[in-house]
């Protein structure tokens, strides 16, 4: 909490001093009943002078509170802004430099960060509510000194607030528990509402007409995610209303004693018109400092996501000391040695014992069914997995042992899940080699050997063509399209010791899967190893190694020539396969 | 107030009973203006029975509020709840109601769309459908207090409540312009900042932003982008600040003289002691005329998200803030295949430059299985949504049985249909198998002849396809490619009539994609199917196959796999290529 606080000031100053504009206008406020007791006592003893000072302190406190409130709202809400925005840029940052993946595939872990991941300005307004806090707090301090200059005895109804921080307690509990409950249908209304506006998903909702469904599964959804809210309101409100009755029948019990004293002439008039003024403001000084212990918890929850977020990222990164930088180019090739991998809470090794020489110079393919463990062997060779055991050496060194950024600095690829970069064309495809991000040469060159040239020439603007249609003269692509360019992506960088083509061609045509390939033939370089992942097995024949997965296991590993010889497994698809063709 | 109409629109028996109360508050808060004054009056004459009585009103009155209030956060929960339903509904509509896609992506109403459905995630939204009722009660309030002043001299409280209205409508333009400002002029750069941010948190893409290093570099431009939106705004903001003040000198005068006044009055004997006190008190009041702190930024900035929504609705022929009237649901009558004709089919999207089809004829016959290729770019995808009647062609016609797919309900849920990137609901199998009723048999068999029988097995019918949900489990690109085709299946089982399948295998593994074109004829029996896709080996089986000319052109060849093998022409060419990795 005090980082965000310091956040505020250190991003500006002057800024979260004019903050505290708001505050004095809430002590001005708070000392209204004060002024109209003097106003009143004035009135008694009919002394024009004193009821006209009286005035112009309440126009201090109502004209002058709201002037001061208007450049406090405009400060404070700036300030949320730029602490919200301070913060959700290192959630960004701290959460892409998690340098695995495991966090963004769990759904504990997003169960917690949801909440700072998606909901921007969450710590943002997290200082929003800091503030209230210590305007409630500056105007209830306020209201116990009026009260004590009226009278003593309405300190005892401050007592009665200790009733209400015991039952707070129970408060925060149904509403951590409301909020807890709320988040998984939250979350479910919000994706199906982005299904009824997303293009592709509204395609599917008129062919199949599902749009009434659709709809009633929101309104289900909706009412799943504001169900547990309604019910923390009304136990929070039951609670409220009785501690509010127990407040003011004590109050009318201490009123009546001051009466009789008014009455009997010991306790002034004064003193009555502001005992009667301040209990409003008495009874929300104790929900104040109730709601201020609220508040600061929730703002507390909030911030502990956060420093939880950046002690995992701590973690993940102290698991991994790796520094060492990886060779120019490889000498001997990547090796993998009883290689094993499982899922966080998963029962069954996804990846079982697999060792592995990929020499240098050579073209891998790695073929398999679904579920093989093909794309997981790949995450584990771009240390986006840690091992469960064994490990991946580098030309002899274990691949713990490198620096991370710098190995992967050294690869390249093109997945099936590719990622759709809704930038400029040359920026999509320029961020695989962010050194020439704006190099429009070598965008082209990398458009080329991923055979999509004719991707970009078919944009009205060329490269220099937004795209995404969401976006003012954004450009829509196909599926396919968007492959190719991610494909692009991976031919940028000049020379990947590992260069990694996880089935980027299923959605492509046949002629361009064609090109493709003979690309990839070319792409044999000595001191590189380019890893094929298919699942189609004519794009393999010319690969120098064939390896074969099933359910986690290597079962073949040899020549193409070599395993049809075999009549094995791969000789036993390949067959299929080819029988299409015959 | 367009909220309160909504509101209204979502639960009037909520509203009624929460406006009830608040009324009702409003009438406790104003007679108790009236009875501490009578009370505090009554002292220096020292008839105590008098005074007790006026005590007694006044104990009463204070232990009303409490109770009041309590019950009016309860009301409003539901009230909000009811609210949001219904505004979730009528943004859902948008998305699903008009016939065709051409909203959804075409940038500038799609820009808008989605800047409406950001904003109902603003924290501000679901605070300001509670807010109006925070906002309704003290105004009444001050109303009460206006009626209490009126005796005394009338122009008074109102001068007084037109200054402080004055301030509030100054303030709150103020605000308005700032935020409506957020959601217009600066909306793009700031969606475009949200949108970078996302980049980075995003499951989608943290592969390839840690593959390529690309943490820094996207958070740089993150920063730049969202700080370069934030400043224009901030001076904005800043320069309307000005009137706000000199509302707020002008209410200065006028409450500094109205409690002069009073004083005046009160030495000249016109006003009594529980008269000043009644008076002061209510003149205070009077600034429930004025700002109303978060609940009325909340409340500005939810009804200029309710406005925006009700432009975009109006703009789709909606009706602004109720739901349009339903659709008739097309049951489909028959369950025979249908017969598909394109007659001069010509399209281009808005947002492209060049034509997707042009002066495309195609007549396919009740029950033929046909097959589509042609390169990337070639308008099979154009040629499939046209079909599915989500666009209108500009020129030419398109009729499945005669009817117009893009008019005609009935005619459109005749079409089952695969697309190549299918919706994965985040619901259980059994939903994404078939959304809405079905009998465990359409079920289990289509997704048996999916050859989805497995994923059963493991997973059960109950199971979330998503990780982000407890108990909830993610399918692997094939698995998912078996419950699309489910869906499909069960689509036909329903009564479509022709199939469309947009690559249907291509996350398929050889032995998966060889079982399913083994009984594919039998699955698509009595169903006019139109197969696309880049493999030609399992094209090959289809009764005619058509070749579709790059850049929209048209057909160029038209023939079952013998006769264009025989015609040697392009289908014979990229068929020879496929083949030749398998050749030895």
């Amino acid at each position: 909490m005090a980082r965000v606080l310091a956040t505020a000031v250190r991003v500006s100053p002057w800024q979260s001093l004019l903050c505290l504009f708001e505050t004095l206008g809430k002590v001005l406020a708070a000392l209204s009943p004060l002024f109209i007791g003097v106003f009143a006592a004035g009135a008694l003893k009919q002394d024009l002078r004193q009821m006209l000072c009286a005035a112009a302190a309440l126009v201090g406190s109502t004209a002058a509170n709201t002037a001061l409130q208007a450049v406090g709202v405009n400060a404070r809400v700036r300030q949320m802004e730029l602490v919200g925005h301070t913060f959700d840029a290192q959630i960004a940052e701290l959460t892409a430099r998690i340098p695995t993946l495991d966090h963004l595939e769990n759904a504990s872990y997003l169960d917690k960060l949801q909440i700072l991941r998606d909901n921007e300005n969450a710590l943002g307004g997290a200082l929003n509510t800091l503030i209230n806090t210590i305007n409630t707090l500056a105007y209830a301090v306020s209201v116990l000194l009026v009260a004590v200059t009226a009278d003593w005895r309405l300190l005892i109804l401050i007592a009665l607030g200790a009733a209400r921080l015991l039952t707070a307690r129970w408060s925060m509990r149904w509403e951590k528990a409301a909020e807890e409950a709320a988040a998984a249908p939250g979350r479910l209304t919000r994706h199906l509402i982005d299904l009824t506006v997303s293009p592709a998903a509204g395609a599917e909702t008129r062919v199949f007409g599902h749009q009434s469904e659709l709809r009633r599964r929101i309104r289900l959804a909706v009412v799943g995610w504001r169900r547990p809210t309604v019910r923390s309101t009304d136990r929070n409100s039951a609670l409220a209303g009785a501690n509010s009755v127990l407040f003011f029948a004590t109050a009318v019990v201490l009123l009546g004693w001051m009466t009789r004293d008014a009455m009997a002439g010991t306790v002034s008039v004064q003193s009555l018109v502001v005992a009667v003024g301040v209990l409003q403001g008495l009874q929300s000084v104790s929900s104040s400092f109730v709601s201020a212990v609220g508040s600061l918890t929730k703002v507390g929850r909030n911030c502990a996501r956060f420093l939880w977020l950046r002690d995992y990222a701590d973690e993940v990164a102290a698991v991994h000391t790796g520094r060492r930088q990886p060779p120019d180019r490889l000498r001997d090739g990547i090796r993998i040695e009883r290689l094993s991998f499982r899922y966080g809470d998963s029962a069954r090794d996804s990846l079982t014992d697999i060792s592995l020489d990929l020499p240098a110079g050579s073209v891998v393919a790695l073929v398999g069914e679904n579920g093989a463990g093909k794309s997981t062997l790949v995450k584990l060779l771009a240390g986006l997995y840690r091992p469960t055991g064994g490990r991946v050496l580098v030309d002899g060194v274990d691949l713990a042992d490198l620096d991370l950024i710098g190995w992967r600095s050294r690869m390249s690829g093109a997945f099936q899940d590719h990622a759709r970069f809704e930038l400029t064309a040359q920026r999509s495809v320029g961020a695989g080699d962010l050194a020439v991000l704006d190099d429009p040469e070598r965008v082209l060159r990398a458009l080329h050997d991923a055979a999509a040239e004719d991707v970009v020439n078919a944009l009205p603007a060329g490269l220099g063509t937004r795209l995404g249609t969401t976006w003012p003269g954004g450009v829509d692509l196909s599926g396919g399209q968007w492959q190719r360019l991610a494909i692009a992506r991976g031919m940028m960088r000049q020379s990947p010791l590992l260069m990694v083509l996880d089935e980027p061609t299923a959605a492509l045509d046949a002629a361009t899967e064609h090109s493709l390939f003979e690309r990839y033939a070319e792409a044999r370089r000595p001191g590189r190893v380019t890893l094929l992942v298919t699942h189609r097995f004519s794009t393999v024949a010319a690969a120098d190694l064939v390896v074969v997965l099933d359910q986690g296991r290597v079962i073949e590993v040899g020549p193409h020539a070599e395993l049809l010889a075999n009549q094995g497994h791969y000789a036993n698809l390949y067959e299929l396969q080819g029988r299409g063709y015959r | 107030m367009n909220q309160l109409r909504v509101l209204w629109r979502a639960s009037p028996v909520w509203s009624a009973v929460a406006l009830a109360l608040t009324v009702t508050e409003a009438a406790v808060r104003t007679l108790l203006m009236v009875g501490i004054g009578q009370f505090v009056g009554s002292l220096p004459a020292s008839a105590s029975a008098r005074t007790w009585r006026w005590f007694l009103v006044v104990a009463v009155l204070l232990l009303a509020g409490p109770i009041l209030q309590s019950s009016l956060a309860a009301v409003t929960a539901r009230c909000t709840t009811a609210y949001l339903v219904h505004v979730f509904d009528l943004v859902a509509e948008v998305g699903v109601h008009p016939r065709g896609i051409g909203h959804l992506d075409t940038p500038d109403s799609a820009s808008r769309i989605r800047a409406v459905v950001d904003a109902t995630r603003d924290w501000s939204f679901v605070t300001g459908a509670g807010a109006i009722w925070l906002i309704i009660g003290p105004r009444l309030a001050g109303l009460g207090a206006i009626a209490v002043l009126l005796p005394w001299r009338w122009w008074v409280p109102l001068a007084v409540a037109a200054s402080f209205l004055l301030v509030s409508r100054v303030f709150m333009s103020w605000i308005s312009l700032a935020f409506d400002k957020l959601l217009e002029t600066t909306g793009d750069a700031r969606r475009r900042a949200s949108y970078l941010r996302s980049l980075l948190t995003r499951t989608e893409s943290a592969k390839e932003v840690r593959l390529f290093g690309l943490t820094d570099w996207l958070s740089d431009v993150y920063r730049s982008t969202w700080y370069e939106a934030m400043t224009e705004l901030w001076r904005e903001r800043r320069s309307g600040l000005g009137p706000v003040l000199l509302a707020c000198s002008v209410m200065a005068l006028t409450v500094g003289g109205a409690f002069a006044l009073i004083g005046l009055d009160v030495t000249a004997g016109t006003v009594s002691l529980a008269g000043a006190v009644t008076m002061a008190q209510a003149i205070l009041r009077l600034q429930n005329f004025g700002v109303l702190g978060d609940a009325g930024t909340a409340l500005a900035r939810s009804t200029s998200t309710l406005r925006a929504l009700a432009n975009v609705r109006q703009e789709l022929g909606l009706p602004a803030i109720g739901p349009a009237a339903a659709q008739a649901e097309s049951s489909r009558s028959t369950h025979a295949a249908a017969e598909v004709r394109l007659d001069g089919v010509s399209f281009g999207y808005p947002s492209r430059a060049t034509q997707a089809l042009s002066n495309l004829t195609l007549q396919i016959p009740a029950g033929q299985s046909i097959a589509i290729v042609g390169v990337n770019g070639a308008g099979k995808s154009t040629l499939i949504k046209l079909l599915c009647g989500l666009y209108e062609p500009d020129q030419g016609t398109v009729r499945v049985d005669g009817a117009d797919p893009a008019v005609d309900e009935a005619a459109r849920r005749r079409v089952a249909v695969i697309f190549q990137d299918f919706v994965r609901y985040h619901l259980p199998l059994r939903d994404n198998v078939v959304l809405g009723t079905a009998t465990d048999d359409v079920l289990q068999q289509s997704l048996t002849d999916a050859g989805g029988l497995a994923l059963l097995e493991r997973h059960g019918w109950d199971t979330v396809l998503s990780t982000e949900y407890d108990g909830g489990t993610d399918l692997s690109g094939g698995q998912w490619q078996r419950v699309a085709l489910a869906r499909a299946l069960a689509a036909v089982a329903g009564g479509a009539g022709v199939l469309v399948l947009d690559e249907p295998t291509a996350a398929l593994d050889v032995r998966a994609e060889a079982a399913l074109f083994e009984r594919f004829l039998e699955v698509t029996r009595g169903v006019t199917t139109i197969l696309v896709s880049h493999r030609l080996s399992s094209v090959r089986h289809a009764d005619r196959i058509v070749v579709l000319a790059s850049g929209g052109e048209g057909i160029v060849e038209d023939g079952s796999h013998d006769e264009l093998m025989r015609l040697d022409g392009r289908y014979a060419e990229m068929f020879g290529l496929q083949a030749r990795r398998f050749a030895q």
